[in-house]
Protein backbone atom coordinates (compact mmCIF):
# COMPACT_ATOMS: atom_id res chain seq x y z
CA UNK A 1 0.00 0.00 0.00
CA UNK A 2 2.82 2.16 -0.12
CA UNK A 3 3.29 2.37 -3.51
CA UNK A 4 0.15 3.78 -3.29
CA UNK A 5 0.97 6.70 -1.22
CA UNK A 6 4.26 6.87 -3.50
CA UNK A 7 1.27 7.61 -6.64
CA UNK A 8 -1.10 9.54 -4.96
CA UNK A 9 0.45 12.38 -3.81
CA UNK A 10 0.91 13.22 -7.33
CA UNK A 11 -2.06 11.21 -9.07
CA UNK A 12 -5.43 12.57 -8.82
CA UNK A 13 -6.52 8.80 -9.03
CA UNK A 14 -5.07 8.49 -5.59
CA UNK A 15 -8.11 10.20 -3.76
CA UNK A 16 -10.34 7.49 -5.66
CA UNK A 17 -8.44 4.94 -3.93
CA UNK A 18 -8.25 6.07 -0.90
CA UNK A 19 -12.28 7.19 -0.70
CA UNK A 20 -12.83 3.34 -1.80
CA UNK A 21 -10.58 2.42 0.94
CA UNK A 22 -12.04 4.47 3.64
CA UNK A 23 -15.64 3.74 2.70
CA UNK A 24 -14.75 -0.05 2.24
CA UNK A 25 -13.70 0.23 6.45
CA UNK A 26 -16.66 1.96 7.52
CA UNK A 27 -18.93 -1.13 5.99
CA UNK A 28 -16.78 -3.77 7.47
CA UNK A 29 -17.32 -1.73 11.29
CA UNK A 30 -20.79 -1.77 10.41
CA UNK A 31 -20.30 -5.69 9.50
CA UNK A 32 -18.90 -6.06 12.47
CA UNK A 33 -21.37 -4.82 14.62
CA UNK A 34 -24.24 -6.44 13.23
CA UNK A 35 -23.84 -10.14 15.23
CA UNK A 36 -24.56 -8.08 18.85
CA UNK A 37 -27.84 -7.70 18.07
CA UNK A 38 -28.40 -11.14 17.86
CA UNK A 39 -29.26 -13.40 20.98
CA UNK A 40 -26.37 -15.63 22.49
CA UNK A 41 -26.82 -19.23 22.08
CA UNK A 42 -27.85 -21.19 25.26
CA UNK A 43 -25.56 -23.49 24.92
CA UNK A 44 -22.11 -22.78 23.17
CA UNK A 45 -21.30 -25.09 20.49
CA UNK A 46 -17.47 -26.70 21.00
CA UNK A 47 -14.71 -25.51 19.17
CA UNK A 48 -12.76 -27.61 17.44
CA UNK A 49 -9.69 -27.07 15.29
CA UNK A 50 -8.43 -29.91 12.74
CA UNK A 51 -5.58 -30.52 10.51
CA UNK A 52 -6.36 -29.85 6.69
CA UNK A 53 -6.22 -33.75 5.82
CA UNK A 54 -8.51 -34.95 8.39
CA UNK A 55 -11.58 -31.65 8.03
CA UNK A 56 -13.74 -33.70 5.61
CA UNK A 57 -13.64 -36.96 7.86
CA UNK A 58 -14.56 -34.74 10.79
CA UNK A 59 -17.22 -32.89 9.02
CA UNK A 60 -18.83 -36.07 8.19
CA UNK A 61 -18.25 -37.31 11.67
CA UNK A 62 -19.69 -34.00 13.55
CA UNK A 63 -22.79 -33.69 11.27
CA UNK A 64 -23.68 -37.99 12.10
CA UNK A 65 -22.97 -36.84 16.19
CA UNK A 66 -25.30 -33.72 15.50
CA UNK A 67 -23.45 -31.78 18.29
CA UNK A 68 -22.90 -28.24 17.79
CA UNK A 69 -19.61 -27.81 16.68
CA UNK A 70 -17.44 -24.80 15.33
CA UNK A 71 -15.05 -26.44 12.66
CA UNK A 72 -11.85 -24.59 11.69
CA UNK A 73 -8.85 -26.23 9.92
CA UNK A 74 -5.53 -25.26 8.70
CA UNK A 75 -2.08 -26.61 8.72
CA UNK A 76 -0.75 -28.57 12.35
CA UNK A 77 1.99 -26.06 12.61
CA UNK A 78 -0.10 -22.76 11.91
CA UNK A 79 -2.99 -24.23 14.19
CA UNK A 80 -0.66 -24.88 17.32
CA UNK A 81 1.22 -21.83 17.18
CA UNK A 82 -2.75 -20.09 17.45
CA UNK A 83 -3.36 -22.23 20.16
CA UNK A 84 -0.33 -22.06 21.92
CA UNK A 85 -0.77 -17.95 21.98
CA UNK A 86 -4.70 -18.80 22.82
CA UNK A 87 -6.34 -19.20 20.06
CA UNK A 88 -9.82 -20.41 21.84
CA UNK A 89 -10.00 -23.83 20.96
CA UNK A 90 -11.68 -26.72 22.78
CA UNK A 91 -9.61 -30.05 20.89
CA UNK A 92 -7.22 -29.93 18.34
CA UNK A 93 -7.02 -32.62 15.72
CA UNK A 94 -3.22 -32.61 14.42
CA UNK A 95 -1.85 -34.20 11.49
CA UNK A 96 1.26 -35.98 13.83
CA UNK A 97 1.64 -36.52 17.49
CA UNK A 98 4.80 -33.73 17.75
CA UNK A 99 2.41 -30.91 18.97
CA UNK A 100 -0.17 -32.56 20.74
CA UNK A 101 3.29 -33.84 22.35
CA UNK A 102 4.31 -30.06 22.66
CA UNK A 103 0.81 -28.48 24.13
CA UNK A 104 0.49 -31.67 26.89
CA UNK A 105 4.21 -31.17 27.98
CA UNK A 106 3.22 -26.98 28.23
CA UNK A 107 0.10 -28.18 30.69
CA UNK A 108 -2.14 -26.98 28.17
CA UNK A 109 -4.13 -30.26 27.49
CA UNK A 110 -6.32 -32.53 29.91
CA UNK A 111 -6.52 -35.82 26.99
CA UNK A 112 -4.05 -36.57 24.13
CA UNK A 113 -5.14 -39.69 22.10
CA UNK A 114 -3.97 -40.84 18.72
CA UNK A 115 -7.11 -40.94 16.49
CA UNK A 116 -5.91 -42.65 13.07
CA UNK A 117 -2.82 -42.89 11.48
CA UNK A 118 -2.25 -41.42 8.20
CA UNK A 119 -1.30 -44.37 4.97
CA UNK A 120 1.36 -43.18 2.63
CA UNK A 121 0.43 -43.80 -1.46
CA UNK A 122 3.15 -44.10 -4.48
CA UNK A 123 0.41 -42.29 -6.76
CA UNK A 124 1.29 -42.22 -10.68
CA UNK A 125 -1.51 -40.86 -13.32
CA UNK A 126 -2.02 -42.66 -15.72
CA UNK A 127 -1.08 -41.33 -18.73
CA UNK A 128 2.75 -40.79 -16.99
CA UNK A 129 3.00 -44.43 -16.18
CA UNK A 130 5.10 -45.68 -19.12
CA UNK A 131 4.25 -49.28 -18.26
CA UNK A 132 0.11 -49.63 -18.23
CA UNK A 133 1.10 -51.64 -14.42
CA UNK A 134 -0.15 -50.79 -11.15
CA UNK A 135 2.58 -48.84 -9.28
CA UNK A 136 4.38 -50.91 -7.16
CA UNK A 137 7.64 -51.13 -5.35
CA UNK A 138 10.02 -51.46 -8.28
CA UNK A 139 7.59 -48.51 -10.23
CA UNK A 140 9.35 -46.71 -7.07
CA UNK A 141 12.93 -47.88 -7.53
CA UNK A 142 12.88 -47.59 -10.93
CA UNK A 143 11.25 -43.90 -11.22
CA UNK A 144 13.06 -40.64 -12.04
CA UNK A 145 12.14 -37.35 -12.81
CA UNK A 146 10.20 -35.02 -10.40
CA UNK A 147 8.06 -36.87 -7.46
CA UNK A 148 5.33 -34.12 -5.24
CA UNK A 149 6.07 -34.97 -1.83
CA UNK A 150 5.01 -32.66 1.32
CA UNK A 151 7.53 -30.54 2.74
CA UNK A 152 9.24 -32.86 5.58
CA UNK A 153 10.43 -30.27 7.72
CA UNK A 154 6.89 -29.87 8.90
CA UNK A 155 4.19 -32.18 7.49
CA UNK A 156 4.06 -35.54 8.90
CA UNK A 157 3.33 -37.36 5.61
CA UNK A 158 6.52 -35.58 3.82
CA UNK A 159 8.58 -37.40 6.51
CA UNK A 160 7.23 -40.19 5.84
CA UNK A 161 7.58 -40.01 2.18
CA UNK A 162 11.31 -38.73 2.87
CA UNK A 163 11.52 -41.92 4.81
CA UNK A 164 11.29 -43.97 1.54
CA UNK A 165 12.93 -42.39 -0.58
CA UNK A 166 15.60 -42.68 1.27
CA UNK A 167 15.11 -46.36 2.08
CA UNK A 168 14.83 -47.21 -1.34
CA UNK A 169 17.93 -44.76 -2.12
CA UNK A 170 15.77 -43.45 -5.44
CA UNK A 171 18.80 -41.02 -6.60
CA UNK A 172 16.78 -40.01 -10.09
CA UNK A 173 14.00 -39.17 -8.30
CA UNK A 174 13.88 -35.54 -7.46
CA UNK A 175 11.65 -34.66 -4.61
CA UNK A 176 9.67 -31.66 -5.10
CA UNK A 177 7.97 -30.26 -1.93
CA UNK A 178 4.81 -28.81 -1.13
CA UNK A 179 3.69 -26.98 1.92
CA UNK A 180 1.17 -29.64 3.05
CA UNK A 181 0.19 -33.29 1.38
CA UNK A 182 -2.58 -31.71 0.18
CA UNK A 183 -0.24 -28.86 -1.90
CA UNK A 184 2.06 -32.14 -3.10
CA UNK A 185 -1.69 -33.64 -4.50
CA UNK A 186 -2.43 -30.31 -6.31
CA UNK A 187 0.96 -30.52 -8.17
CA UNK A 188 0.29 -34.02 -9.31
CA UNK A 189 -3.26 -33.51 -10.07
CA UNK A 190 -2.14 -30.57 -12.16
CA UNK A 191 0.12 -32.44 -14.22
CA UNK A 192 3.50 -30.60 -12.80
CA UNK A 193 4.78 -33.65 -11.67
CA UNK A 194 4.36 -37.11 -12.96
CA UNK A 195 4.20 -38.69 -9.40
CA UNK A 196 3.61 -38.09 -5.96
CA UNK A 197 4.05 -40.01 -2.78
CA UNK A 198 0.54 -38.18 -0.80
CA UNK A 199 -2.35 -39.25 1.14
CA UNK A 200 -4.61 -42.27 0.76
CA UNK A 201 -7.02 -40.40 1.92
CA UNK A 202 -6.56 -38.05 -0.97
CA UNK A 203 -6.65 -40.44 -3.59
CA UNK A 204 -9.94 -41.72 -2.27
CA UNK A 205 -11.30 -38.89 -1.60
CA UNK A 206 -10.28 -37.99 -4.80
CA UNK A 207 -12.12 -41.40 -6.59
CA UNK A 208 -8.94 -41.96 -8.37
CA UNK A 209 -8.84 -46.09 -9.72
CA UNK A 210 -7.27 -48.49 -7.03
CA UNK A 211 -4.68 -49.51 -10.09
CA UNK A 212 -3.24 -45.56 -10.48
CA UNK A 213 -1.86 -46.09 -6.71
CA UNK A 214 0.51 -48.11 -4.60
CA UNK A 215 -0.27 -48.32 -0.80
CA UNK A 216 3.18 -48.13 1.19
CA UNK A 217 3.69 -50.70 3.19
CA UNK A 218 4.02 -49.21 7.12
CA UNK A 219 7.57 -50.95 7.46
CA UNK A 220 9.07 -48.09 5.19
CA UNK A 221 8.36 -45.32 7.25
CA UNK A 222 7.96 -43.92 10.97
CA UNK A 223 4.08 -44.34 11.15
CA UNK A 224 1.79 -41.50 10.61
CA UNK A 225 0.59 -40.49 14.18
CA UNK A 226 -2.47 -38.63 14.00
CA UNK A 227 -3.27 -37.23 17.74
CA UNK A 228 -5.51 -35.04 19.45
CA UNK A 229 -5.53 -33.15 22.46
CA UNK A 230 -8.42 -31.66 24.83
CA UNK A 231 -7.63 -28.41 26.08
CA UNK A 232 -7.76 -28.08 29.90
CA UNK A 233 -10.40 -24.89 29.48
CA UNK A 234 -12.83 -27.63 27.22
CA UNK A 235 -16.35 -27.64 28.70
CA UNK A 236 -17.41 -31.70 29.55
CA UNK A 237 -19.07 -32.09 25.90
CA UNK A 238 -15.84 -32.24 24.42
CA UNK A 239 -15.58 -35.87 26.27
CA UNK A 240 -18.93 -36.94 25.14
CA UNK A 241 -17.95 -36.52 21.59
CA UNK A 242 -14.63 -38.20 21.79
CA UNK A 243 -16.65 -41.11 23.13
CA UNK A 244 -18.84 -40.51 20.05
CA UNK A 245 -15.73 -40.27 18.09
CA UNK A 246 -14.11 -43.90 19.05
CA UNK A 247 -17.65 -45.69 18.61
CA UNK A 248 -17.68 -48.64 15.58
CA UNK A 249 -19.77 -46.44 13.45
CA UNK A 250 -17.34 -43.66 13.62
CA UNK A 251 -14.72 -45.87 13.41
CA UNK A 252 -15.94 -47.43 10.21
CA UNK A 253 -16.52 -43.90 8.85
CA UNK A 254 -12.39 -43.43 9.38
CA UNK A 255 -11.35 -46.34 8.11
CA UNK A 256 -13.29 -46.00 4.64
CA UNK A 257 -11.47 -42.73 4.39
CA UNK A 258 -8.47 -44.07 4.06
CA UNK A 259 -7.10 -44.05 7.56
CA UNK A 260 -6.07 -47.01 9.78
CA UNK A 261 -7.51 -47.23 13.36
CA UNK A 262 -5.41 -47.24 16.65
CA UNK A 263 -5.90 -50.76 17.74
CA UNK A 264 -5.69 -49.82 21.37
CA UNK A 265 -7.45 -46.71 22.16
CA UNK A 266 -4.20 -44.88 23.31
CA UNK B 1 26.55 -22.42 2.91
CA UNK B 2 23.83 -21.83 5.56
CA UNK B 3 20.97 -22.52 4.10
CA UNK B 4 19.41 -19.02 4.99
CA UNK B 5 22.51 -17.51 3.28
CA UNK B 6 21.64 -19.58 -0.49
CA UNK B 7 18.15 -18.32 0.24
CA UNK B 8 19.21 -14.42 0.20
CA UNK B 9 21.05 -14.97 -2.99
CA UNK B 10 18.11 -16.63 -4.55
CA UNK B 11 15.71 -13.98 -3.91
CA UNK B 12 18.49 -11.02 -4.89
CA UNK B 13 18.69 -13.18 -8.51
CA UNK B 14 15.14 -13.43 -8.78
CA UNK B 15 13.95 -9.86 -8.03
CA UNK B 16 16.76 -8.69 -9.80
CA UNK B 17 16.46 -10.89 -13.18
CA UNK B 18 12.61 -9.88 -12.36
CA UNK B 19 13.43 -5.83 -12.70
CA UNK B 20 15.38 -6.27 -15.38
CA UNK B 21 12.59 -8.05 -17.37
CA UNK B 22 10.03 -5.43 -16.30
CA UNK B 23 12.51 -2.63 -17.24
CA UNK B 24 12.98 -4.32 -21.01
CA UNK B 25 8.94 -5.01 -21.50
CA UNK B 26 7.40 -2.48 -18.86
CA UNK B 27 9.03 0.62 -20.10
CA UNK B 28 7.48 -0.05 -23.73
CA UNK B 29 4.37 -0.98 -22.24
CA UNK B 30 3.63 1.90 -19.99
CA UNK B 31 5.23 4.50 -22.72
CA UNK B 32 2.20 2.88 -24.76
CA UNK B 33 -0.42 2.76 -21.53
CA UNK B 34 0.75 6.79 -21.07
CA UNK B 35 0.50 7.80 -24.93
CA UNK B 36 -2.38 5.30 -26.34
CA UNK B 37 -6.13 6.77 -26.14
CA UNK B 38 -7.77 4.11 -27.53
CA UNK B 39 -10.40 1.52 -26.36
CA UNK B 40 -7.59 -1.02 -26.37
CA UNK B 41 -5.91 0.79 -23.69
CA UNK B 42 -8.79 1.30 -21.51
CA UNK B 43 -8.51 -2.45 -21.70
CA UNK B 44 -5.19 -2.88 -20.61
CA UNK B 45 -5.02 -0.60 -18.12
CA UNK B 46 -6.77 -2.96 -15.85
CA UNK B 47 -5.51 -6.05 -16.83
CA UNK B 48 -2.29 -4.92 -16.03
CA UNK B 49 -3.19 -3.49 -12.58
CA UNK B 50 -5.00 -6.60 -11.46
CA UNK B 51 -2.41 -8.50 -9.98
CA UNK B 52 -3.12 -5.38 -7.32
CA UNK B 53 -6.04 -6.21 -6.12
CA UNK B 54 -6.24 -10.36 -6.95
CA UNK B 55 -4.55 -12.87 -4.29
CA UNK B 56 -1.58 -14.16 -5.15
CA UNK B 57 -3.05 -17.71 -5.14
CA UNK B 58 -5.46 -16.77 -8.05
CA UNK B 59 -2.18 -15.70 -10.10
CA UNK B 60 -0.44 -18.91 -8.52
CA UNK B 61 -3.28 -21.64 -9.34
CA UNK B 62 -3.26 -20.30 -12.70
CA UNK B 63 0.10 -20.41 -13.06
CA UNK B 64 0.22 -23.95 -11.78
CA UNK B 65 -1.75 -25.00 -14.37
CA UNK B 66 -0.91 -23.04 -17.45
CA UNK B 67 2.74 -24.56 -16.83
CA UNK B 68 1.59 -28.06 -16.59
CA UNK B 69 2.95 -29.70 -19.72
CA UNK B 70 -0.55 -30.97 -20.56
CA UNK B 71 -1.49 -27.43 -21.37
CA UNK B 72 -0.30 -24.98 -24.42
CA UNK B 73 2.23 -22.40 -22.67
CA UNK B 74 3.39 -25.72 -20.62
CA UNK B 75 3.87 -27.85 -23.38
CA UNK B 76 5.86 -25.21 -26.03
CA UNK B 77 8.46 -24.43 -22.80
CA UNK B 78 9.21 -28.44 -22.54
CA UNK B 79 9.20 -28.53 -26.36
CA UNK B 80 11.64 -25.36 -26.13
CA UNK B 81 13.85 -26.38 -23.17
CA UNK B 82 13.36 -29.61 -22.39
CA UNK B 83 12.58 -28.68 -18.82
CA UNK B 84 8.95 -27.83 -17.20
CA UNK B 85 8.25 -24.37 -15.36
CA UNK B 86 7.07 -25.66 -12.33
CA UNK B 87 9.79 -26.08 -9.74
CA UNK B 88 11.96 -23.73 -11.54
CA UNK B 89 14.43 -20.43 -11.08
CA UNK B 90 12.63 -18.99 -14.01
CA UNK B 91 9.48 -20.45 -13.13
CA UNK B 92 9.89 -17.74 -10.36
CA UNK B 93 10.82 -14.90 -12.46
CA UNK B 94 7.74 -15.73 -14.94
CA UNK B 95 5.21 -15.30 -11.61
CA UNK B 96 7.23 -12.20 -10.09
CA UNK B 97 6.86 -10.54 -13.61
CA UNK B 98 3.88 -10.94 -13.86
CA UNK B 99 3.04 -10.39 -10.16
CA UNK B 100 5.37 -7.38 -9.94
CA UNK B 101 4.11 -5.53 -13.68
CA UNK B 102 1.87 -2.97 -12.06
CA UNK B 103 4.48 -2.15 -9.43
CA UNK B 104 6.55 -1.29 -11.91
CA UNK B 105 4.55 0.27 -14.94
CA UNK B 106 1.84 2.22 -13.00
CA UNK B 107 4.58 4.86 -11.47
CA UNK B 108 6.30 4.99 -15.27
CA UNK B 109 2.71 5.81 -16.87
CA UNK B 110 2.45 8.46 -14.53
CA UNK B 111 5.64 9.97 -14.89
CA UNK B 112 5.66 9.81 -18.78
CA UNK B 113 1.79 11.16 -18.61
CA UNK B 114 3.10 14.04 -16.91
CA UNK B 115 5.55 14.99 -19.50
CA UNK B 116 5.48 18.26 -22.07
CA UNK B 117 5.03 17.02 -25.04
CA UNK B 118 6.70 20.32 -27.06
CA UNK B 119 10.09 19.53 -25.37
CA UNK B 120 10.13 15.85 -27.37
CA UNK B 121 8.45 17.26 -30.11
CA UNK B 122 11.13 20.26 -30.69
CA UNK B 123 13.60 18.04 -30.14
CA UNK B 124 12.23 15.78 -33.05
CA UNK B 125 12.60 19.02 -35.45
CA UNK B 126 15.87 19.56 -34.51
CA UNK B 127 16.63 15.80 -35.84
CA UNK B 128 16.71 13.74 -33.16
CA UNK B 129 15.93 9.68 -33.72
CA UNK B 130 12.79 8.25 -31.65
CA UNK B 131 15.50 6.36 -29.46
CA UNK B 132 17.69 9.44 -29.12
CA UNK B 133 14.87 11.55 -27.71
CA UNK B 134 13.98 8.47 -25.46
CA UNK B 135 17.27 8.24 -23.83
CA UNK B 136 18.51 11.87 -23.79
CA UNK B 137 15.19 13.68 -23.08
CA UNK B 138 12.78 11.05 -21.66
CA UNK B 139 14.81 8.85 -19.23
CA UNK B 140 16.20 11.84 -17.51
CA UNK B 141 13.37 13.50 -16.97
CA UNK B 142 11.38 10.68 -16.06
CA UNK B 143 14.02 9.67 -13.68
CA UNK B 144 11.75 10.15 -10.68
CA UNK B 145 9.52 7.20 -12.03
CA UNK B 146 12.25 5.10 -13.32
CA UNK B 147 13.64 5.60 -9.58
CA UNK B 148 10.09 4.46 -7.94
CA UNK B 149 9.53 2.23 -10.23
CA UNK B 150 12.60 -0.16 -10.43
CA UNK B 151 12.77 0.33 -6.22
CA UNK B 152 9.53 -0.81 -6.17
CA UNK B 153 9.31 -3.26 -8.22
CA UNK B 154 12.50 -5.18 -6.47
CA UNK B 155 10.60 -4.20 -2.86
CA UNK B 156 7.56 -6.30 -4.05
CA UNK B 157 9.62 -9.25 -5.77
CA UNK B 158 11.76 -9.83 -2.43
CA UNK B 159 8.44 -9.35 -0.42
CA UNK B 160 7.01 -12.21 -2.82
CA UNK B 161 5.39 -15.08 -1.05
CA UNK B 162 2.24 -16.47 -2.07
CA UNK B 163 2.98 -17.43 -5.68
CA UNK B 164 6.14 -18.27 -4.74
CA UNK B 165 4.45 -20.94 -2.52
CA UNK B 166 2.05 -22.39 -5.38
CA UNK B 167 4.79 -22.61 -8.02
CA UNK B 168 7.96 -23.51 -6.53
CA UNK B 169 7.90 -26.40 -4.73
CA UNK B 170 10.65 -24.94 -1.89
CA UNK B 171 13.43 -26.41 -3.49
CA UNK B 172 16.87 -25.66 -1.82
CA UNK B 173 19.29 -23.71 -4.08
CA UNK B 174 16.60 -22.76 -6.84
CA UNK B 175 13.71 -21.89 -5.54
CA UNK B 176 13.39 -21.84 -1.89
CA UNK B 177 13.58 -17.93 -1.62
CA UNK B 178 13.68 -15.92 1.80
CA UNK B 179 9.83 -15.66 2.35
CA UNK B 180 9.65 -19.78 2.20
CA UNK B 181 12.75 -20.40 4.08
CA UNK B 182 11.39 -18.27 7.03
CA UNK B 183 8.06 -19.65 6.67
CA UNK B 184 9.38 -23.04 7.32
CA UNK B 185 11.21 -21.71 10.21
CA UNK B 186 8.09 -20.89 11.63
CA UNK B 187 5.99 -24.17 10.33
CA UNK B 188 9.08 -26.39 11.86
CA UNK B 189 8.94 -23.87 15.49
CA UNK B 190 12.31 -22.66 14.79
CA UNK B 191 11.50 -19.28 16.10
CA UNK B 192 15.09 -17.84 16.43
CA UNK B 193 15.80 -18.22 12.92
CA UNK B 194 12.22 -16.45 12.06
CA UNK B 195 13.22 -13.49 13.80
CA UNK B 196 16.51 -13.11 12.04
CA UNK B 197 15.07 -13.57 8.98
CA UNK B 198 11.74 -11.36 9.79
CA UNK B 199 13.83 -8.48 11.24
CA UNK B 200 16.07 -8.74 7.96
CA UNK B 201 13.36 -8.31 5.91
CA UNK B 202 11.86 -5.44 7.99
CA UNK B 203 15.28 -3.52 8.13
CA UNK B 204 16.18 -4.14 4.30
CA UNK B 205 12.21 -2.59 3.41
CA UNK B 206 12.79 -0.05 6.02
CA UNK B 207 16.03 1.40 4.24
CA UNK B 208 14.39 0.93 0.79
CA UNK B 209 11.94 2.98 1.44
CA UNK B 210 13.71 5.50 3.43
CA UNK B 211 16.32 5.83 0.36
CA UNK B 212 13.11 6.26 -1.93
CA UNK B 213 11.16 8.79 -0.26
CA UNK B 214 14.46 11.03 0.84
CA UNK B 215 16.07 10.52 -3.16
CA UNK B 216 12.36 11.26 -4.40
CA UNK B 217 12.17 14.64 -2.18
CA UNK B 218 15.46 15.91 -2.99
CA UNK B 219 14.70 15.53 -7.06
CA UNK B 220 11.25 17.07 -6.34
CA UNK B 221 13.31 20.13 -4.76
CA UNK B 222 15.82 20.16 -7.62
CA UNK B 223 13.08 19.60 -10.53
CA UNK B 224 10.40 22.09 -8.13
CA UNK B 225 7.93 20.02 -10.05
CA UNK B 226 6.60 16.59 -9.23
CA UNK B 227 7.67 14.41 -11.93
Amino acid sequence: MISLSVWSSFRPGGWFVLTVLVSSMLSACTLAAEPLTHQPLPHEPLRVAVAANFKPVLEQLINDSSMAIKLSSGSTGALYAQIKYGAPYDIFFAADDIRPEKLESSNLTRIRKTYAYGRLVLWIPEKKLHTASTPGETTLTEFSGPIAIANPLHAPYGRAAKELLSHFETNNAKPVFGLSVAQAFTFVRTGNAPAGLVGLSQVIASSISKDRYWLVPELYHEPIRQQLVVMKTAPGSAEVFLDFLYRDTSRAVITEAGYRLPEDDH
Amino acid sequence: MDQDLISLFITIRLATTTTIFLILFGTPLAWWLSQSRGWLRTLIEPIVALPIVLPPTVVGFYLLIAFSPDSLPGELWQSATGTTLAFSFSGLVVGSVIYSLPFYVQPLQVAFSALQRELIEAAATLGASPLDRFISLVVPLCRRGFFIAICLSFAHTVGEFGIVLMIGGNLPEETRVLSIALFDHVESLDYGRAHLLSLGLILFSFVLLLVLYSVDRRWQKVTGVAR
